[in-house]
């Protein structure tokens, strides 16, 4: 709990430095609407489901590729020959 | 991450794959070390990055995804930069093994950059809240994935292997030039809405596992270039159908 | 070759191009109507809230363009292919430069006037203001439809011969025009609406930083593309 509130706390404050570098505000309702879902909890919780996830396609994406390698694999007998 | 750090992965991916090439007495031996070593270096990467890096500050343990997204990205760019570097040497200097080795980092590159958006789609799920944003960084890898999924299908559908290799080579040079104009006006669109980018800690633990990612993942860059343009070549003597010599060592190794 | 002569051989190739166009002017009606229709077609999708469409009318009239120009990218080198006539062109004293800036120019032309016929049609569908800044408004306009047409007249002078030839050139066009489309909409927004931050400038150097890096590697890279043809 308390280390929850030290990171909002921190969040904040990187914001507001963010914030009081950048230029003059533009009218608030200008920002997309993804990032208020973004900013206040400050911790995010949990979610090994995407970390598996992530490792999942990184590894499936090796692999794969891997395998269709070897399938594409040029026979052990080339007839032609070399190029300039 | 010290500026030239890129550059510096570039030149040593360049300067193994080219040693690959170009010295025959390498071929047969250089590509198993190099898979041998990645894959030994990819289970000791899901072990540093599942279990050993501590959760990141304001992400915790989704953070863990950029061990492997951020590598990931990495080599797409890698893989992207050799191919329009082969573009440009191809315009300057007709050479089959120069188109070999563009169609062959091309797709490398689509593996590495898809898996990577789409990892990093994941990865922006719970930091965001949403799938997908304007970020540039996120803007300019897919503009690029879809310029190079382009320049796939546009080899594909060309016939004729002398035009096939000059004309990618221009598709691929008016890509690549696009991607600094793209970071640029996305980046400067989100500066004037106001758009905040997710702060991010990196300390020193974390930053030994992002480095090890990048090499676990520059094994198999090599690997797969190498091995796709041995694939490219092949295919280019069955369509130039040229007398037999004794080249088969270039591909047979 | 001389700068006098590159650019004289580039106004015989549009004037060329201007004559067979207006001669023929199939390809002109065709684009405007299925301008004409794709506008409408937003108009229906999006809804019949007003200040929504005021609001995006940008984004649907360089849409409608950007789909039109696929039309008439796609028809420019056809002509050309059909005849071998780019290889009289080309054996004729004329630099393959020359032909790169005049196709450019035409299909920039022929867009540019599409675009203000397509205006009024804005005005109507999406209530927008031409009023507010219309010099601005032809400038983003003339700079969007030449940035089109830069990377377009490259990637069409490949893609008539190609197999798939309807889907590879907005394959290979469409990625790279994606900055291009930010700001030729962001500049014509501007200029339809208000403009609290003073964008309108900056967005305007975009669009022609833009052209001018596109027509110079188009310029590059073009005689190797039409070569051996």
């Amino acid at each position: 709990m308390k280390r929850t509130l030290v990171n909002v706390v921190a969040l904040g404050l990187a914001l507001a430095a963010r914030l009081g570098v950048a230029q003059d505000a533009a009218p608030p309702q200008q920002h997309p609407v993804g990032i208020e879902k973004a900013m206040p909890s400050g911790v995010v919780s949990g979610g090994w489901g995407y970390v598996y996830a992530a490792y999942a396609v990184a590894l499936g994406g090796l692999v794969l590729y891997a395998v269709s390698l070897w399938t594409r694999r040029p026979s052990a007998q080339p007839p032609q020959g070399d190029l300039p | 991450m010290p500026y030239w750090s890129p550059l510096a992965l570039l030149a040593l991916v360049l300067g193994v794959v080219i040693t690959h090439l170009a010295v025959p007495s390498t071929r047969g031996w250089m590509w198993m070390v190099a898979g041998g070593l990645g894959m030994l270096a990819l289970v000791a990467l899901i072990y540093l990055g599942l279990v050993w890096a501590p959760p990141e500050a304001f992400m915790s343990d989704v953070g863990r995804i950029l061990y492997v997204h951020v590598p990931y990205i990495w080599m797409c760019m890698l893989a992207f930069t050799i191919n329009v570097g082969c573009a440009i040497a191809y315009l300057m200097k007709k050479s089959w093994r120069t188109d070999a080795l563009a169609e062959a980092s091309a797709e490398v590159g689509v593996l590495f950059g898809a898996g990577g958006v789409l990892m990093g789609s994941i990865w922006a799920r719970p930091t965001w809240g949403v799938w997908w944003d304007w970020d540039p960084r996120l803007i300019a890898t897919t503009v690029m994935l879809l310029s190079y999924v382009g320049y796939l299908a546009f080899r594909s559908f060309t016939e004729d292997p002398e035009r096939r290799a000059t004309w990618s080579a221009a598709v691929s040079i008016l890509g690549y030039v696009s991607l600094p104009i793209v970071w640029f006006s996305v980046r400067w669109w989100n500066s004037l809405h106001q758009v905040q980018s997710t702060t991010q800690t990196l300390d020193s633990a974390m930053r030994i596992v992002m480095w090890w990612g990048t090499v676990t993942m520059l094994f198999f860059l090599f690997v797969f270039i190498v091995k796709r343009y041995e694939i490219a070549r092949s295919r280019q003597s069955s369509a130039l159908e040229l007398p037999p010599e004794a080249a088969r060592q270039e591909v047979a190794a | 070759m001389k700068p006098a002569g590159l650019l004289r051989g580039a106004w015989l190739v549009l004037k060329k191009d201007w004559q067979l166009e207006w001669r023929t002017r199939a390809r002109l009606t065709a684009t405007v109507f299925f301008s004409l229709s794709t506008l409408l077609l937003f108009s229906f999708a999006m809804g019949p809230n007003i200040n929504v469409l005021r609001e995006h009318a940008p984004g649907y009239l360089w849409l409608g363009i950007l789909f039109a120009s696929v039309l008439s990218l796609g028809e420019s080198f056809r002509v050309e292919s059909e005849n071998q006539s780019l290889t009289g062109l080309l054996l004729a004293p004329v630099d393959a430069r020359s032909i790169f800036l005049g196709k450019v120019l035409g299909n920039a032309s022929l867009l540019f006037g599409l675009a203000l016929v397509l205006l009024p049609v804005t005005v109507a569908l999406y209530d927008v203001d031409l009023s507010r800044n219309p010099a601005a408004l032809l400038l983003a306009l003339a700079l969007g439809c030449l940035g089109i047409s830069a990377p377009g007249t490259v990637y069409s002078a490949m893609s008539s011969n190609a197999r798939a030839r309807d889907v590879m050139l907005p394959l290979l066009l469409f990625p790279v025009l994606v900055p291009m489309l930010l700001a030729a909409v962001s500049a014509t927004k501007f200029a339809l609406s208000k403009d609290v931050q003073e964008q309108l400038p900056s967005w305007l150097k975009l669009l022609t930083a833009f052209d001018l890096i596109y027509l110079s590697v188009g310029f590059l890279v073009f005689p190797r593309v039409v070569e051996d043809d």
